[in-house]
């Protein structure tokens, strides 16, 4: 899995992509790499267009960013892909997170 | 009817060694062309039992054993998941109540819900101090 973190634009806007999977032996970088990044950030944009899949931890993860961001913000999840829509649906998780 | 049978992976049960265990996925998923969502449900599927045997079914590390077989007739895939810790038949367990955990916004529980929704059966046995659990995937 690769992260790519842009610079905190003047609105407080951070685009995050993600490339790869987050599983099992993923989903903790992924969460702790952007909770680093997470400073005065008011929008948090989560690009999945090339996230394969996501596991349970990945899911677990997830919701740990979108409560950070709960408390500052918003977080948004945009191009995701068949796959991962329908595990976010099978979970309810399409009701707890921002999705575009 | 063919049955295709692919090499036996064994591994301690640490979660690093998953990547051992994609790898050997991606390539019994490569000689049987299965990719896209098929693919990626079992990546999933896989990825939630190991992790399950990895958390609970030792007290430290243990031996975890993965094999597969191919039944060209039926196109299904049939990966086995051998461990020697606790007793433990994760079909006992009631699927999750999807409403209460997004109010309280919880995960526990969704592992084994999202393997049965991603594959087409999944069966449990418990021989001479095993585990053994087998999840059974068309490709289509």
């Amino acid at each position: 899995m690769q992260i790519n973190i842009n610079n905190v634009d003047s609105n407080g806007v951070l685009n995050v992509s993600i490339e790869g999977s987050i599983d099992t032996l993923t989903a903790q970088d992924f969460e702790n790499q952007i909770t680093k990044a997470l400073e005065g950030v008011k929008e948090l944009i989560l690009d999945f267009g090339k996230v394969q899949y996501v596991s349970s931890a990945g899911l677990r993860a997830i919701l740990g960013l979108n409560t950070k961001m709960e408390d500052q913000g918003k977080m948004v999840i945009k191009n995701i892909d068949e796959s991962v829509r329908d595990v976010f649906e099978m979970t309810g998780f399409d009701e707890l997170l921002n999705l575009e | 009817m063919d049955i295709q049978v692919f090499p036996t992976l064994n591994v301690d049960s640490k979660i690093e060694n998953f990547s051992a265990v994609k790898e050997w996925l991606q390539s019994i998923l490569d000689k049987i062309d299965c990719e896209g969502k098929p693919a990626k449900q079992l990546f999933i599927a896989v990825d939630e039992i190991y992790t399950n045997i990895v958390n609970y079914a030792y007290e430290g590390v243990g031996k975890i054993e993965l094999s597969a077989s191919f039944n060209q007739t039926d196109n299904t895939l049939k990966i086995t998941i051998k461990d020697s810790g606790f007793a433990y038949n994760p079909l006992e367990k009631p699927d999750p109540d999807i409403a209460k955990r997004i109010k309280d916004k919880t995960v526990g529980g969704l592992g084994v819900f999202m393997v049965k929704k991603l594959t087409d059966s999944i069966e449990y046995y418990r021989r001479e101090n095993e585990n053994i659990l087998i999840l059974n995937k068309k490709i289509d």
